[in-house]
């Protein structure tokens, strides 16, 4: 008996001792690795810049709100109503913006910790320099991106800030913690403008010179030196830097594989139909099914009804957002009634605007510029720089700079390339730019037109201060609402004005 | 060799002794009042293990070594009877019932107590009381029944998710609901159902039941450690019994129906409704170049239907005259689209059950089958199980029992099981606009792609959808346990205790080409497989000792569970054709994806419990749990308990009052026990795999892990007092308690700029308080047998929560300030709804100042309520008489706030092109002056300078108070002497309904739902009928 109760004993003591064994209770997770052990092999290195790449592809930035978001709140557009989706935006009502905050420094957030973490690789065999500078420079250029349509959204640009109502630029983050402790007091304040866009423009600059021009493989889904060079060019143009300006420019359109890929007046619409824009510098790939934006917030749905064009009688998404009667006129349409074109003018560009379907409500002029290229409804590639932001953008700097000519050259090569008769219904009007403001207005006109729809109208309002339909450029609502958790979560972070 | 033939000598002489001096005893025992023979009782030799049982006829016979001194005779609920032996051979006796109180016994977790000697919160229900209701898993049976235990349905899915809270919600982010434990098998909690919904219980019959034990207090539950923070229900299913095979059969069908439907607007009164929101939108805006007048309005409204008239606005209704559009109209139908998509749902149940044995060898098999489907066409739920329970003695010493419950269940839903899509029959019936009709002329569906929609934004015929979609899941679960138990020393025994709790849930959905859904995409198919594998080992030690009025018993052991969760799942795109459903014909495969989680836990864990003199007793519990789920730095935690009971009643200087005064008794318990229902993986920073980009796969920084992560600690003070008054005629308890949740694990937010949202981290104070009342009276009491009765049975249950504390002083957790200290876990904080302007008919809110604002912002919010209940329970009512017995169980919330998903679409008031409420719609504002909460109808819902109406804010929050009669059934037990001749030793038949009537003023479907309504598949109410034979 008592043998029993003591080999009973024993077993209980063998018990106690494997709970206090910390070894038993070992499980590791298997679809996840340890931050640790994430970035220390090339394998790893390039899926987390992959990482980098595919957040692009969120909803919150070029999925949807960078283009639809700031078409809403621009004066091209008016909702429909029809699933009940960008109608605050589109009446501006305070706290409907974007809401890339998250996204954006999420993304950041990696970048830093590649960036860190590549020089540190210690492999064999041994990291080459230009492996180093291909992953570099696209990070950098990456970051760059993430940074300028955070200060897009956010912040006002240099020497545009509203008196009384400007509260610098969004944070900068160029660390990030690892630990708990760390991350509690991660609690910058917003720095200046002038000192985000100086970062923004060294990242480009690194970005430059690492990476390289390859038109052939992965052009333009991922980063190469035009892109750098082309996003260069818009930050100096946002920052009035017009020399700079066109410095980049001229860069972008001097290399040989650029000019060429311009589309003509015959070729405009269908390269709206292929999965890749050949205008593309830089643009966001959706490349499987399983990335699809989905049904209820994609950039098909949100502008159009159809399935496929001309074809009203078969019913696609919701159909949004709709051009409103000015953009009708930009466009060159004559509208009857909300959606029966007469007539059109010989702008290829209005040839991706027709009527949409009945199926949920009255029918409506729609953009298609987004139907599904990439073989699925709601798949489609999203253009973040296309090549005739590269001319008008030279040609704005170049009048601001009191070079017309040049200024009128490079507006003609985008007009030549989008007006079918250019020669009869265009020429005689370019010809009489001669001074200054008008030929800046017809820029901006263009660029009204060749981006409909593509997201840049609001952020030209903004960053040369001119009102919208709905809202004057002083009233506080023509800057997004910080996240409300953000300026909880750090006291330091002052949220911007009105809200 | 030698120490053998020893031993053979010994056994030898021995047999030859006991044989020399054996002899025979013999008797017959019947019941003291009725005299009937007693089948089954126990008898036995005092001090040994010899012992037989009666047979039906009440005799029993026993050969009795003459060192024999007593012979113990015992029988369930009947008082045990010890009788010298002496010299007689012959003994008659007759047994007494025991007193019911002092022979109930309560499972406590490892090991079994007396009801009397137990001192902690425990609430139990016996299976009888829940047996044969058309539930088709037992959790939903507690609701009302045990007092301080909040059981809310999340939708009326047979078998779908529940919600059960003991003693309130302790946790922010670990889980809320208790351990469920299933013959010592710890349950898996999780629902693993991706196409429907399941809740864990689902799988077991609950006519297996034999009962039901919730350890409410923290000192009770903590046997069970880390896991007990949310209480323990334990689970109990039948055994079996010694004793002639008994047979029994329960039989029961009916029917399924909806509560009620929706009262929404007819086809004229939603275009009136439509052209006025259009008209009071567009009016201003081209006042000043045009006239613009109700016709134009009206135009607009019929072109938006120009799916179903045919004339579009462009073109068409835009110049019709209002004689034109009146004919038009005229030709618009008026479709009942809920009552399309509904339907009565059917009940069934068969089981049959077997037990039966010997004293050596005890057997129990049940098997089932169960049905129901709900009023949403094709969704249903049917099971089959098959439980068994084979216990055997091999010697005196050792035991085997094995207990299996094998189960099967498939349950179907074909879109959705809640939200706000389009092809959700539960959340678009209600809202289509009626003039859209469900057939064509020629009786094929309307409004099918590719060239059809219905008009409106809910723009798919969810009749079509429903029909020709499908959602397939099925279940297979095997609970199944093996012990061996070995008497040490008659004080002293061990068990080792293995079990498996193992689920595989694989599922199947479809979206058909026909379909709106499936038609871009030329159908889509889903097929998914998880499985679980639980497993669950225990050694423990039993002892049991009395020294004259001491009694001491325990148990002491060590326990170890993994849980491996793994699943895979396809999904592919573009089918032939419809008749094609299986992936293997989709053209493109859309995605793959594989699972895997799992986590482990061992523990050392033990019990005391000390009685002296039936007055006092003590009882000490400690479990010491490591656990994978939390980091390296604090695996380990320690839990703990002490329950102190005092049996007033037995002491001498109560003897005065026991003419009145039954039975009194006080409770008192201190107990700590941990919540670990987190993440498996908390404490580590980790970069995760899906991402991908260019069709490469990336990976992206995932979580911040946080090394110091520990166990949430409740802290569980009880105090409790059981008394019973003129011969227990009046019984009851009440119980105060007061569980603090201690290190309460909360997501800490970082700003989002260290690429992360938050940590999980142990720093916040939850206090609940509380108040539970049970009480039983037996208002009338029968004179004679079969006679008149009547007993009542009420529980009440109060419950006030508050956060205590938040790290770093905060007020209220950055990014959820509804999570604020001094407020329930909870909380709402919204913005206020100040009613409609009388002399625009606009929306108004209240701002910081307390002053009207039309544009709201988040610093105008205010505290408005919480969406915990104050007080619930439920009242039950049993009146018999002869054969017939009355059951009503009414139950009650009180005190909860809600907001309505589907009513909140509904009251938009033409907002948007789909259906609104009658009552919403002849509420609005139409002439200056009128006072109302509704405001215009307006296109868009946002006026010029305002927001919309039906943002969130104060005016879509309601009370969901109501009083329920959840059961109500009439049943009779035919007479004894009829049921002989039948060879019947028992037959009911009954009645009975479910929901039957509910008094609440709640503006939606049904005030019973948890979390969001909208487009849930509905409670129901049910009838049905059923008989139960035993043989």
């Amino acid at each position: 008996m008592t043998k029993n109760i003591l080999r009973f004993g024993l077993l209980l003591l063998i018990a106690v001792a494997s709970v206090s064994c910390k070894k038993q209770l070992e499980v590791q997770p298997r679809q996840s690795i340890l931050l640790a052990d994430a970035l220390n092999s090339r394998e790893n290195i390039d899926a987390a810049v992959t990482g980098v790449y595919s957040r692009l592809k969120s909803l919150r930035v070029y999925g949807r709100d960078m283009l639809a978001v700031a078409e809403a709140l621009a004066d091209n557009a008016s909702f429909t109503n029809k699933s009940g989706r960008l109608v605050n935006e589109n009446l501006n009502v305070a706290g409907a913006s974007f809401a890339n905050w998250q996204t954006a420094y999420f993304a950041i957030a990696e970048i830093n910790l590649i960036l860190e973490a590549i020089p540190k690789l210690n492999l064999v065999p041994v990291v080459s320099a230009a492996e180093r500078n291909r992953w570099e420079g696209q990070l950098f250029f990456l970051r760059a991106l993430y940074y300028h349509d955070l200060m897009r959204a956010y912040a006002y640009e240099p020497g545009m800030g509203v008196a009384g109502q400007d509260r610098g630029g969004v944070p900068v983050i160029l660390t990030t913690p690892t630990t708990v402790e760390a991350a509690v007091n991660t609690l910058p304040g917003r720095a200046s403008i002038d000192s985000v866009y100086s970062l923004i423009k060294n990242d480009l600059d690194r970005a430059n010179q690492r990476l390289t021009n390859d038109f052939v493989s992965l052009y333009p889904n991922t980063a190469t030196k035009v892109a750098a060079q082309a996003l260069l060019a818009r930050v100096n143009l946002y920052q009035k830097n017009f020399t700079e300006t066109v410095r980049w420019c001229d860069s972008v359109l001097l290399t040989p594989q650029i000019p060429t890929r311009l589309t003509g007046v015959n070729s405009y619409v269908s390269g709206w139909t292929t999965a890749i824009h050949p205008e593309s510098i830089f643009e966001v790939r959706y490349a499987n099914q399983t990335e699809n934006p989905g049904v209820n917030e994609s950039l098909q749905t949100s502008y159009t009804t159809l399935l496929t064009r001309g074809n009203p009688s078969v019913v696609g998404g919701f159909g949004d957002l709709v051009p409103n009667a000015t953009s009708f006129g930009l466009l060159g349409l004559t509208v009857a009634g909300t959606a029966n074109i007469t007539a059109r003018t010989d702008d290829v560009r209005n040839q991706l605007f027709e009527i949409g379907s009945s199926a949920r409500g009255t029918a409506r002029i729609e953009c298609t510029k987004f139907m599904g290229k990439n073989g699925f409804p709601n798949l489609d590639n999203v253009p973040v720089i296309r090549i005739p932001e590269v001319y008008l953008t030279r040609a704005e700097a170049r009048a601001n700079l009191g070079l017309l000519t040049d200024a009128l050259n490079d507006l003609r090569v985008v007009k030549q390339a989008r007006y079918s008769n250019y020669a009869v219904t265009q020429q005689t009007a370019d010809n009489a730019l001669t001074t200054q403001a008008p030929l800046l207005t017809e820029i901006l006109r263009q660029r009204r037109i060749e981006y409909m729809f593509e997201g840049h109208r609001w952020f030209d309002l903004k960053r040369l201060g001119l009102n919208d339909n709905t809202i004057l450029y002083t009233d506080f609502r023509f800057l997004a609402r910080i996240p409300i958790r953000e300026v909880d979560n750090n006291p330091n972070i002052l949220q911007n004005f009105g809200y | 060799m030698k120490k053998a033939l020893s031993l053979l000598a010994v056994l030898l002489m021995g047999s030859f002794v006991l044989f020399a001096q054996d002899k025979t005893v013999s008797g017959k025992l019947t019941d003291e009042k009725s005299g009937q023979p007693l089948s089954g009782v126990s008898v036995t030799v005092k001090g040994t293990t010899l012992g037989t049982q009666t047979g039906t006829d009440g005799i029993f016979r026993l050969s009795v070594p003459a060192t024999a001194k007593t012979l113990v005779f015992s029988f369930v609920n009947y008082e045990t009877v010890e009788t010298p032996i002496g010299n007689k051979t012959l003994f008659n006796l007759s047994l007494v019932a025991a007193d019911k109180d002092l022979q109930e016994v309560v499972i406590v977790g490892y090991q079994q107590l007396k009801k009397r000697d137990q001192g902690g919160a425990i609430a139990s229900i016996r299976g009888k009381e829940i047996a044969n209701l058309p539930n088709v898993s037992v959790d939903r049976a507690l609701q009302g029944r045990a007092a301080g235990v909040l059981v809310q349905s999340n939708n009326g899915i047979p078998g779908g998710g529940i919600n059960v809270r003991v003693r309130g919600t302790g946790s922010y982010l670990s889980g809320n609901q208790p351990l469920f434990i299933v013959d010592g098998v710890q349950i898996n909690n999780r629902d693993d159902a991706s196409f429907t919904q399941s809740n864990p219980l689902a799988f077991l019959n609950p006519n297996d039941i034999e009962s039901i034990d919730v350890l409410k207090d923290a000192a009770s539950a903590a046997i069970y450690g880390s896991q007990a923070a949310n209480g323990v229900v334990i689970i109990t299913t039948k055994k079996g019994k010694a004793g002639k095979t008994k047979i029994s059969a329960n039989i029961f069908a009916g029917v399924a129906q909806p509560i009620k439907f929706f009262d929404v607007l007819n086809t004229n009164e939603y275009i009136n409704m439509r052209a006025e929101a259009d008209y009071n939108r567009y009016f201003p805006q081209y006042a000043s170049n045009f006239g613009y007048t109700m016709l134009d309005s009206r135009r607009w409204v019929m072109g938006e239907l120009s799916r179903i008239t045919g004339v579009p606005y462009t073109g068409g209704t835009a110049n019709y005259t209002s004689a034109q559009l009146d004919s038009l109209q005229r030709t618009l139908k008026n479709t009942d689209w809920q009552r399309a998509a509904m339907r009565n749902g059917r009940i069934q149940n068969f089981d049959l059950s077997m037990s039966g044995g010997n004293d050596k060898t005890t057997f129990y098999i049940g098997g089932s089958y169960t049905y129901q489907s709900t009023v949403i066409n094709k969704v249903d739920f049917a099971r089959y199980t098959l439980n068994s329970d084979l216990s055997h003695k091999i010697s005196n010493r050792f035991s085997v029992n094995l207990k299996t419950n094998i189960s099967t269940f498939e349950q179907q839903l074909p879109f959705a099981v809640s939200g706000s899509f389009l092809g959700n029959p539960a959340f678009s019936s209600p809202l289509i606009i009626p003039a859209n009709p469900i057939y064509n002329a020629n009786g094929t569906y309307f409004g099918l792609p590719p060239t059809g929609a219905l008009a409106g934004i809910l723009n798919q015929n969810v009749i079509a959808v429903n029909d020709f979609n499908s959602g397939y899941q099925r279940t297979n679960q095997m609970v199944g346990q093996g012990s061996l138990d070995y008497k040490i020393n008659d004080w002293l025994s061990f068990r080792s205790y293995y079990s498996m709790d193992y689920r595989l849930v694989q599922g199947n959905l479809y979206r058909d080409p026909r379909t709106n859904d499936g038609f871009g995409v030329r159908g889509r198919g889903t097929v998914q497989s998880t499985w679980n594998t639980n497993f669950l080992t225990t050694q423990t030690f039993n002892f049991n000792r009395t020294f004259g009025k001491n009694r001491i018993d325990g148990v002491a052991g060590y326990e170890y569970r993994s849980d491996i969760q793994e699943s895979i799942s396809a999904t592919g795109i573009g089918f032939p054709s419809f008749q094609f459903v299986t992936i293997n014909a989709a053209a493109t495969p859309e995605a793959v994806g594989q699972f895997w989680t799992g986590y482990k836990r061992n523990s050392i864990f033990g019990r005391v419990n000390y009685a002296y003199d039936g007055r006092y007793a003590v009882s000490v519990t400690a479990r010491r749990d490591g656990s994978s789920r939390f980091g390296n730095n604090f695996p380990f935690g320690t839990f703990g308990g002490v329950i102190g009971t005092w049996n007033i009643d037995k002491e001498s200087f109560m003897a005065k009052t026991s003419d009145w005064l039954s039975q009194l008794r006080f409770r008192a318990s201190y107990g700590i026990t941990g919540n670990d229902q987190i993440g498996n993986f908390p404490s580590l920073s980790l970069f995760g795999a899906g991402a991908q980009y260019n069709g490469l796969a990336g990976i992206n920084y995932t979580q911040l892990g946080n090394p110091n992560i520990r166990w949430e600690k409740n802290e569980t003070i009880n105090l409790g007092l059981d008394y019973g008054f003129f011969n227990n005629r009046v019984t009851g308890s009440l119980d105060l308690y007061r569980r603090r949740t201690n290190d309460m694990l909360l997501p800490r937010q970082v700003s989002w700029l260290t690429g992360q949202s938050d940590f999980t981290d142990n720093v916040g104070v939850l206090d609940n308080k509380g108040i539970e009342v049970g009480l039983n009276v037996e208002i009338i009491r029968p004179k004679v047998q079969n006679g008149f009765r009547w007993n009542a049975n009420f529980n009440f249950a109060f419950n006030y929560s508050n956060v205590v504390s938040l790290y770093g002083g905060l007020e209220f957790l950055p990014g959820d300030p509804e999570l604020r200290v001094g407020r329930s876990l909870n909380s709402i904080f919204t913005n206020v709804y100040a009613g409609v302007n009388p002399a625009t008919g606009r929306p108004m809110w209240l701002d910081t100042l307390g002053s009207i604002t039309y544009t709201p912002q988040a610093r105008d919010r205010y505290y408005i309520g919480d969406r915990e209940p104050d007080y619930w329970g439920g009242l039950t009512n049993t009146i018999s008489y002869k054969g017939f017995t009355l059951d009503v169980l009414f139950t009650y919330e009180y005190g909860r706030w809600a907001t309505d998903g589907q009513v909140n679409f509904m009251i938009e008031n033409g907002n948007r092109t789909f259906n609104s409420l009658r009552f919403a719609y002849e509420g609005r504002w139409t002439k200056p002056g009128q006072i109302t909460s509704y405001p215009r109808a307006y296109d868009a819902g946002s006026e010029q300078g305002g927001i919309n109406h039906a943002s969130g804010s104060s005016r879509l929050w309601r009370r969901a108070d109501f009083i329920r009669m959840r059961d109500l059934r009439l049943s009779y037990n035919l007479p004894q002497n009829l049921l002989r001749k039948v060879k019947l030793t028992n037959m009911t038949v009954y009645v009975q309904g479910q929901n039957l009537f509910t008094y609440s003023d709640y503006w939606g479907y049904d005030p019973e739902f948890v979390g969001a309504s909208t487009g849930i598949v509905p409670q129901t109410k049910n009838i049905n009928a059923g008989i139960t034979l035993g043989l």
